[in-house]
């Protein structure tokens, strides 16, 4: 039997240290109260679509933290299948990644993202950068109404 | 000369017939001039000179061209075919590895004729080619009926309806045998002073023909050669830029996510553990903290200089005043508040080049100037343009550190430095990217100092 979730943020991320970090500086500046953490792009997909055998999503999340290079489905593709699908589309998707390779960066907008991050090396402008675009999408940004 | 070795090489019985023999072997550097007895064949002789000279032009145009060497021999044949208006003439050509000759150019020998002789020995007595290939002079049988040099071929050539043929060996300017130029007769013939001038004339245009072709057939084939071995190269440069592509790609991934946990992790023992580490040990934290965040600058600066080398450069004037401006602007911006800096920009004249390097060159050199002269109390950066050698050269001048001339050829070497990390923070990569977008301008940088008394940073691009 599935097990109803209903995370604010979906964190996609493949190092734990990084989603360590990320999950430290929104909970840090009290963004969030729910985060989901998975690992790569396959079970994302899993999980935003109920394809696969874990628990699946129930209700959209306010935001999706994507990494870009993630094992066996990278962040690139995630992001193609959410910005297709009738029911994610208008979900925030966040690019955060350490690449700032300028291909990857069309691509992503390309598809439809809604903002790319750089992640930096330094912890207090990673903190800041993270604090913001929560503060931003979680606080600021004001969503579309769920149509059901 | 050699004519009576060349005769004492006849058997005894063909001495019998010697009175019948009108073959003669002449050596071929003989001189054929002689001056002229009579008007009619000083007018006789002008007529060929002017027949000679149209044909030779003909067929120097044909060289001129990419026409192949067997029509240019045709032409030759033709062309002494119409000097002497009852020949017949060819050429046949030597193949060293077999040392046989073969057709090259008879237009007016029936194809029995031609095919029959085509690959006949090289040899004493072989016919008057065979012959002169073999003995590299010229032979001249003046009657094919009674000579020996004949005596196999003799029917062959009655039923061509020749009956003397002269041979002219075609040898190249090494000395090496090329082949055979000959002239037949349908009678019996002794040449003349005149026909063995043209003879000679023949084989020596025969000569320059075949080598011009031959070596444009060396040129076009070395020209293919090397079009291949560049396609080639290209190819592997190219696949090696994809390589390098990718390489920098996930350099640029994945060598900043550690770091960024050894920064973060660190930090978040500062943080949670703050009561429990002494200063020392916050001290040693902030040191691993530093050095990943100095290892990231590296990273990135690596990054962009094995980026800007490759990138494709985009041509555009340049307002290089306004670059200047703005990249001033921009960084004074970033500068602690404290650092109090004149800015003296003079006329600059415009260039030419791509504007996110020259805009990045110019970054380079300003904030150079910014963190230079940061324990500068009154900061100046001077910046003017001057032309000169047919470019402008650019000139930043501060009155910062400085540096020992003595070390001036560091100065653009990649990963040198000429200041301590702990006076002046940075990777030793900036000038070096400088150095690799002005040269890929076709500029030149330069650099004035003396330590503590400030820099003048130069650059040249060219004149719009």
């Amino acid at each position: 039997m599935n097990i109803k979730e209903y995370p604010e943020v979906l964190l996609v991320e493949d190092r734990e240290e990084d989603a360590v970090l990320t999950i430290r500086a929104l909970k840090k500046y009290n963004l969030i109260n729910d985060i989901k953490w998975l690992e790569d792009g396959q079970h994302a997909l899993d999980y935003l679509f109920g394809t696969g055998p874990e628990k699946v999503l129930q209700a959209i999340p306010k935001l999706i933290l994507l990494d870009l290079k993630l094992p066996r489905v990278n962040g690139l593709e995630v992001l193609e299948q959410i910005k297709a699908s009738e029911g994610l589309k208008s979900t925030p998707v966040i690019m955060m990644t350490s690449s700032k390779e300028d291909v990857d960066i069309k691509k992503a907008y390309e598809l439809g993202v809604n903002s790319y991050i750089v992640k930096p090396i330094d912890f207090m402008n990673f903190a800041d950068a993270v604090k913001q675009l929560g503060m931003y999408w979680l606080m600021l940004n004001q969503p579309p109404k769920p149509t059901q | 000369m050699n004519t009576s070795e060349s005769y004492s090489t006849l058997s005894a019985n063909e001495k019998l017939q010697q009175s019948h023999k009108r073959g003669v072997i002449y050596s071929s550097d003989s001189d054929p001039s002689h001056p002229a007895e009579s008007n009619s064949i000083d007018i006789i002789e002008r007529d060929l000179l002017r027949i000679r000279e149209r044909n030779r032009a003909l067929i120097l145009e044909e060289l001129a061209r990419d026409v192949d060497i067997f029509t240019i021999m045709r032409s030759i044949v033709r062309s002494i075919e119409e000097e002497d208006a009852a020949s017949i003439c060819t050429i046949l050509l030597y193949d060293k590895v077999t040392n046989t000759l073969g057709t090259g150019a008879a237009p007016n020998m029936p194809d029995f004729y031609n095919d029959a002789i085509d690959g006949i020995s090289v040899g004493d007595g072989i016919g008057s080619c065979g012959s002169a290939a073999f003995s590299k002079k010229l032979v001249c049988v003046d009657n094919i009926g009674t000579h020996p040099y004949w005596a196999a071929f003799k029917e062959l050539a009655f039923r061509a309806g020749v009956q003397s043929c002269w041979s002219q060996p075609i040898l190249s300017s090494t000395g090496d045998m090329v082949g055979t130029f000959a002239i037949y007769h349908r009678e019996p013939r002794t040449p003349k002073d005149v026909d063995l001038e043209r003879i000679a004339y023949a084989a020596r245009f025969a000569n320059l023909a075949i080598e011009n072709r031959r070596i444009r057939a060396e040129i076009l084939e070395h020209k293919n050669h090397l079009e291949q071995l560049v396609a080639e190269r290209t190819e592997a440069l190219s696949h090696a830029n994809e390589e390098l592509e990718a390489f920098s790609y996930s350099v640029s991934h994945d060598l900043r996510a550690p770091l960024r946990a050894i920064a973060g992790f660190s930090n978040i023992m500062l943080e949670d553990y703050a009561d429990k580490l002494d200063e020392d040990g916050q001290k040693t934290l902030n040191t691993i903290v530093n050095n990943a965040l100095r290892m990231g600058m590296l990273i990135d600066d690596i990054l962009s200089f094995s980026k800007l080398s490759r990138a494709e450069k985009v041509n555009s004037t340049l307002d290089m005043k306004a670059i200047f401006k703005n990249v001033f602007d921009e960084l004074l911006r970033q500068e602690p508040a404290g650092h109090k800096v004149v800015f003296e920009l003079g006329e600059l004249a415009p260039s030419i080049g791509d504007q996110a390097m020259i805009t990045q060159v110019v970054t380079n050199f300003i904030s150079n100037a910014l963190k230079y002269s940061r324990n500068t109390p009154e900061t100046k950066i001077i910046v003017s343009s001057k032309i000169a050698h047919g470019s402008v050269i650019y000139a930043v001048k501060d009155n910062g550190a400085g540096f020992d001339e003595k070390y001036k050829n560091k100065l653009f070497k990649i990963f040198s430095r000429l200041h301590n990390d702990r006076d002046f923070e940075g990777t030793g990569i900036g000038l070096s990217i400088v150095k690799k977008v002005i040269e890929r301008h076709g500029g030149v940088v330069s650099a004035e100092g003396a330590l503590g008394q400030g820099a003048t940073f130069s650059f040249s691009l060219p004149i719009v």
